[in-house]
């Protein structure tokens, strides 16, 4: 017989969440038995929580239904602490079907609440009738349900069961929320047939584990006999996750449980392993239909598309950036991510519409084609949490782009954003590294950008103290990811520019003009000339230079920090004013230039006034995309000496 | 894209000061929807337009037969969101698509829609927890510009409230060359028919049929404009309703009174209290003399013992769950904990009216000639002692005696057996919005200013406030007063929000120290007076439509300022001091012990000021915007 095993990986990271204090636990960890204890239990340790939840256990085991599936059940407890906390009592629990035949089951819903009045405690449970299936996709449904006669004090509970069909999707565990938890379980059995690992994010120790070998409890299967193995891992005490802002999302730090499968142990005695390192990864992709099979198909049909779009082009590089922009232009993403293609290439062809692996493995496809040197990247979006390059694991990856070389320079790209540059990345993809898949081999590249994307702002003013009203010629000029940001909340809609620079300060917009919107490759300009009221007081005449569109608001207004600061991507800011005094005028104060740079930030102030003209040439830049929590104080003074030195004004007095 | 015209969902609405889901859905088809497509869709360049809309709704055997065909042009890539087809329908009224096609520039069809690329969704909005409601979809996007989009589809309604609420308009933002209505109805059928910026009517009748037609061409789009009326007031609509129909029970819309004695007839018997939720009522008013005190107490209860679910199935969206379902489930939407709330009043012998209204901050007005569905919310109006109480029952915060924001200031329909009535909730005076602020500023010797204010808040941010009190983290709270306060980098150490007994209105007591809030000016340090503002208009030159000023608006503030900076050299802004048919306007400045001393006090009208007004509004509300700063040397 072959041996069981669950084999599993622990890890420790750098942000893990420490407990909370140690509670005694006074509620009964057993379904259905509300007692008094979690009516009187207040949870002091965190006054402000909305709920608690007083038990949360999940149990995954194996069953025979045409072959092995997977029971999940659920059972928890929650306490409602605030009127905050009353949505605790709407219960969503997704399901996958796959649009073949295969789906998984909702079943054995039970849910009640427990509200103690009068001396007496009252009981109300969701009657089945009352349970509604949501259809979100073609994919994945979900039964809801919300608990009735629930207020401040009740005591909530529900439970259900989870069959699955699909032995890839052992459930994974999460054991923080964002409500503090008391007590967190979950038991998995293990079969000989399937082995999964699994990682432990923001966990340094399990409160309780335990491993339960039943002697007398033989299952069998496909002629097999094994006895019963249960692992259980328990987390007591889990305070609530609270988001600082910042962060890449909060998937990155909580406390959880993911689970994968790792190998299929045959009855006969042979075995497959499903995946083990990156490069089988590698391997077991480029077989897949939808990710290596689709980009030879695409290829197939890429030679005839491109033969009717008629490509020309003087280089390779200038080849790869026509290919690129004209498959941004073709396609039309629609929205949704994935590593895998959704459609066949014919299809894609047919309906110019598609997934991010649609496009992007479509796009390998085409440079190779074209004579490229190009590879699909694997990618977790930022929302989709962190990639952990010591674990082999697929599904942390969501989201595929294109790499590839010209003159052995390597270049990313991502079809799916016709607003940005063909080499460039959206912001959403920008999360630590990509996994890069070449032919036999896999590496791992860096995803966080080399380059500034920047916001220029260049200005002239011109000043009729007698009007009380300046004059302004301004250049807002921005770069890559700025730029992009900018186009895509904005349209090139020149109204809604307008309502955006008069919320940065600039009032009376005359005119307004554009460039190059359509063409990413080059900077995103904004020229507007206006005319601006002229503060005035005590007869001095006071310029603020910048308007608001120097940084004048820290975001960082927490006195401390735990997880690190994420600014996405490398950002500057630069202005080149100048100012004509009036006539009959003189400066009576001028900002001090200066020069400051350090492990955090840089920033430059030069102020000339000579010839009744002040001309200002000014800067910030942050040296980092991501702060430690150590770093964040010196951050937050960084950013409010840019807000006081940048928000300082120019007074001139009559001569 | 954007939601067609027929069966096309109502927009969900949110207020903060409510619980997350208050506004309930009143749910029916086509008029509220048509207002949100404007805040739902994205501007789109001049280009793109729709070229044409065939719409023909045919009244046959008491069924109602809606036939449209959509035919859109599409210039540029960014406007390929108009593409993205979106057809909703309640479950069991599904649409047949009858034809879906993309054409070139030449006219050739280059792709036509098949059965495996239309889907189903659910499509259940933002402030409900379930609806029977779905959504047909397909992608018609090309890669060649322009090209052309050709849709056809029909959906057959048993039961409706209008024939229609047309306006030729799929999205406020998109130009229409060509838009053709045309309705077939039979000669017995009869209807009330109202229109507004119509160009063209035909109408034929025959034997056995009568037929309207009405075209419209060449429709500018509409822009986004702050305080403006809503758009379906404004553009090109008609709206047709049948004079008796079948909602759930029979019933007749051609008068006022007449349809809320359907809703009336409707709510019969949904007054089934259980027995024991009908002990713990006559328990809580036990000893309890006056009607008012009696609806305080059964209001708390309802507040406290309820929560605002909404659930949606078939004829849902109008007719309330019965009071049974409240008592057992103590939870509902706004028709639902309304008729809970009435049933407990009944049986206390209080009266109430149900009362429907089009609550929000910016509502449609009803339009008195067409009696019918032009709701989306319901409150519960209680006579007493020559007063009406107004009752907003979705909500756990606001008082009983409290008339809020969302439902002031504009008409009702008051639901009373065969003598219902159009009646107006009443307006929030300037005393029952006016915001109180005394802050007190003062330097730090390491140049950051300390705040120290007192505020007393009515009308809408009373009733936010509430809600944050109850709702929110602290973190949460700080996040929300920090935005409200005129004053920029403001690291909030303490605050308390305090509710007086028996006042509506809510204190605030905070500190706060903003370390850039000083602005140097080499050896000059200046600061801002605190600024706010009433109202945030766009220049006259771009305005196109009127405002509506929904409420009233009353700051009385005042600002100390203590420095050692100060000297009795110091020049002080000056006074302004106008009132004028939009409010008052008022500011000033002193010199008191070395303290500088700023009151000033804002007012602004509810009312509507038309395009010739606009600019003395859009005047008198920059001088508040003045902002004068004070030097220190």
């Amino acid at each position: 017989m072959n041996k069981i095993i669950l084999a599993f990986v622990i890890s420790i990271f750098h942000y893990s969440t420490i407990l909370g204090q140690d509670i005694e636990l006074t509620t009964t960890l057993t379904f259905d038995q509300v007692s008094m204890d979690d009516f009187n239990y207040q949870h002091d340790a965190d006054p402000e929580a909305s709920a608690v939840v007083l038990f949360d256990k999940g149990e995954s085991e194996f069953f025979k239904n045409d072959g092995l599936n997977i029971r999940f059940h659920r059972q928890k407890r929650i306490k409602i602490l605030q009127n905050a906390g009353l949505d605790y009592a709407n219960i969503e629990v997704p399901y996958y079907v796959d649009g073949y035949g295969k789906k998984e089951k909702i079943k054995e819903i039970s849910a009640s609440s427990y509200t103690f009045i009068d001396g007496q405690v009252k009981k109300k449970k969701v009657e089945l009738d009352e349970v509604f299936i949501e259809d979100i996709n073609s994919n994945w449904k979900r039964k809801k349900f919300t608990i009735p006669d629930v207020q401040v004090g009740t005591i909530i509970e529900y439970e259900y069961t989870l069959e699955t069909p699909f032995l890839i999707n052992l459930h994974d565990w999460q054991f923080q929320e964002f409500i503090p938890t008391l007590y967190s379980e979950y038991t998995i059995q293990s079969v000989p047939f399937y082995e999964y690992i699994f990682l432990a994010q923001g966990i340094e120790d399990f409160s309780d584990y335990r491993s339960v070998s039943s002697l007398t409890a033989i299952h069998s299967y496909a002629n097999v006999s094994y006895p019963d193995l249960r692992s259980t891992y328990i987390m007591k005490n889990v305070p609530r996750f609270i988001d600082e802002g910042y962060i890449t999302s909060a998937d990155h730090y909580l406390m959880k449980m993911d689970f994968q499968l790792a190998k299929i142990n045959y009855p006969g005695g042979t075995s497959t392993e499903i995946q083990t390192t990156w490069k089988k990864i590698n391997e077991e992709l480029s077989k897949h239909d939808d990710f290596g099979k689709y980009i030879k198909k695409s290829g197939a049909t890429f030679i005839k598309y491109f033969d009717n779009q008629g490509i020309k082009s003087n280089s390779s590089a200038e080849l790869a950036e026509n290919v690129i922009n004209t498959i941004k232009q073709d396609f039309n993403w629609n929205g949704r991510y994935g590593k895998y293609a959704s459609q066949k290439t014919k299809n894609l062809l047919e309906t110019k519409s598609g997934n991010v692996a649609d496009i992007n493995l479509f796009l390998v496809a085409a440079l190779r084609d074209s004579g490229i040197k190009a590879y699909p990247v694997l990618v977790s979006t930022r929302s989709n949490g962190r990639v952990f390059q010591q674990y082999p694991f697929s599904h942390f990856f969501n989201y595929v782009i294109v790499y590839y070389e010209i003159e052995g320079i390597p270049y990313m790209a991502d079809a799916t954003e016709p607003l940005l540059s063909h080499y460039r990345l959206p912001s959403r993809c920008i999360n630590q590294v990509g996994l890069l898949l070449k032919d036999k081999e896999c590496a791992w590249i860096d995803l966080v950008p080399n380059y500034q994307s920047s916001r220029d702002i260049y200005a002239q003013y011109k000043i009729s103290p007698d009007d009380r009203v300046m004059d302004a010629s301004i250049m807002y000029k921005l770069t890559e990811l700025k730029a992009y940001d900018l186009k895509k909340q904005y349209k090139n809609d020149t109204t809604a520019l307008i309502e955006h620079l008069n919320n940065l300060g600039v009032e009376n917009i005359k005119n307004i003009e554009t460039f190059n919107f359509d063409t990413p490759k080059k900077y995103y300009s904004i020229s507007v000339k206006s005319h601006n009221s002229l503060t005035i007081a005590q007869g001095q005449i006071l310029i603020n230079p910048f308007f608001k569109f120097a940084q004048n608001s820290n975001p960082f207004k927490q006195k401390e920090r735990t997880y690190p600061v994420d600014l996405t991507y490398p950002t500057s800011t630069s202005f080149n004013i100048m100012i004509e005094i009036p006539n009959g005028y003189e400066v009576s104060e001028i900002p001090e230039s200066i020069n400051l740079s350090n492990e955090v930030v840089h920033i430059a102030y030069e102020v000339l006034n000579s010839d009744n003209t002040i001309r200002i040439a000014a800067s910030y830049s942050f040296k980092k995309t991501v702060y430690p929590p150590e770093e964040y104080l010196p951050l937050k003074e960084a950013v409010d000496k840019i807000i006081s030195k940048f928000n300082e004004y120019i007074v001139l007095e009559k001569k | 894209m954007f939601n067609p015209h027929f069966g096309v969902k109502l927009t969900k609405q949110c207020f903060l000061n409510f619980s997350k889901q208050s506004i309930s859905a009143i749910k029916i088809f086509i008029i509220i929807l048509l207002v949100g497509y404007g805040l739902l869709c994205p501007y789109i360049l001049a280009g793109s337009q729709i070229v044409q809309t065939k719409t023909k709704i045919t009244i046959d055997k008491g069924h109602k037969i809606i036939e449209r065909s959509i035919e859109i042009e599409i210039t540029k890539k960014s406007d390929n969101w108009m593409a993205e087809i979106e057809v909703p329908f309640k479950l069991g009224n599904e649409p047949r698509i009858f034809t879906a096609s993309i054409f070139d520039l030449n006219g050739t069809e280059v792709r036509k829609i098949k059965k495996k690329d239309i889907t189903s969704k659910s499509d259940i909005g933002s402030g409900s927890f379930y609806e029977d409601e779905y959504i047909k979809s397909w992608n018609m996007s090309w890669n060649t510009y322009p090209y052309r989009i050709k849709y056809s589809y029909s959906i057959t309604l048993k039961e409706f409230l209008y024939v229609c609420n047309y306006t030729p308009y799929e999205s406020w933002e998109i130009p229409v060359d060509k838009a053709i209505l045309t309705v077939e109805l039979p000669t017995d059928f009869q209807i009330n028919i109202s229109t507004h910026e119509t160009q063209k009517v035909d109408s034929i009748i025959a034997d056995e049929l009568k037929s309207y037609t009405w075209e419209w061409s060449n429709l500018s789009p509409y822009k986004k404009e702050n305080y403006s009326p809503p758009i379906f007031e404004s553009a090109p609509r008609v709206t047709i309703t049948p004079l008796k129909f079948n909602y759930d029970i029979k019933g007749s819309q051609t008068t006022w009174e007449d349809y809320g004695l359907w809703q009336h007839t409707m709510h019969q018997g949904l007054d089934d209290l259980t027995e024991s939720e009908k002990k713990i009522i006559i328990n809580l008013i036990k000893g309890i003399d006056g009607t008012a005190k009696k609806v305080g107490i059964l209001h708390a209860y309802m507040q406290k013992s309820t929560r605002y679910i909404y659930v949606g199935l078939e004829t849902g969206g109008l007719k309330p769950y019965p009071a049974s379902y409240v008592c057992k489930n103590k939870f509902g939407d706004c028709k639902a904990l309304t008729n809970y709330m009435q049933a407990v009043l009944a049986y206390c012998a209080i009266p109430s009216y149900q009362v429907d209204v089009y609550a929000g901050k910016k509502p449609i007005r009803i339009d008195p000639k067409i009696p019918g569905q032009q709701f989306n919310h319901v409150v519960l109006a209680v006579p007493v002692a020559g007063d009406t109480l107004w009752l907003e029952n979705t909500s756990k915060y606001l008082p009983y005696d409290y008339t809020g924001s969302f439902i002031q200031n504009r008409r009702g329909l008051l639901i009373k057996d065969s003598t219902s009535t159009l009646v107006n909730i009443p307006s929030l005076e300037l005393s029952d919005v006016a915001e109180t602020r005394i802050t007190q500023i003062s330097k730090n010797d390491n140049e950051s200013i300390n705040f120290k204010a007192h505020n007393t808040y009515k009308g809408p941010l009373y009733e936010s406030l509430l809600y944050v009190k109850n709702e929110y983290s602290e973190k949460e709270g700080k996040g929300f007063i920090r935005n409200i306060l005129p004053i920029q980098n403001a690291v909030i150490t303490n605050y308390e929000i305090k509710e007086p007994n028996s006042k509506k209105e809510v204190s605030i007591s905070f500190e706060s120290e903003a370390q850039n809030f000083l602005t140097k000016a080499g050896k000059l340090k200046i600061i801002p007076l605190l600024f706010f503002e009433l109202l945030d208009l766009e220049n006259p030159a771009q305005r196109k439509r009127p405002v509506r000023i929904i409420a009233t608006g009353h700051i009385k503030d005042t600002i100390y300022i203590d420095s050692p900076d100060i000297n009795e050299q110091i020049s002080l802004p000056e006074t302004i001091d106008i009132a004028s048919e939009y409010g008052k306007v008022y500011e000033t400045a002193a010199l008191h012990d070395g303290l500088i001393m700023i009151p000033r006090n804002y007012q602004l009208y509810a009312n509507e000021y038309d395009l010739k007004q606009y600019l003395g509004l859009f005047n008198s509300t920059r001088l508040s915007l003045k902002n004068e700063n004070i030097l220190l040397s």
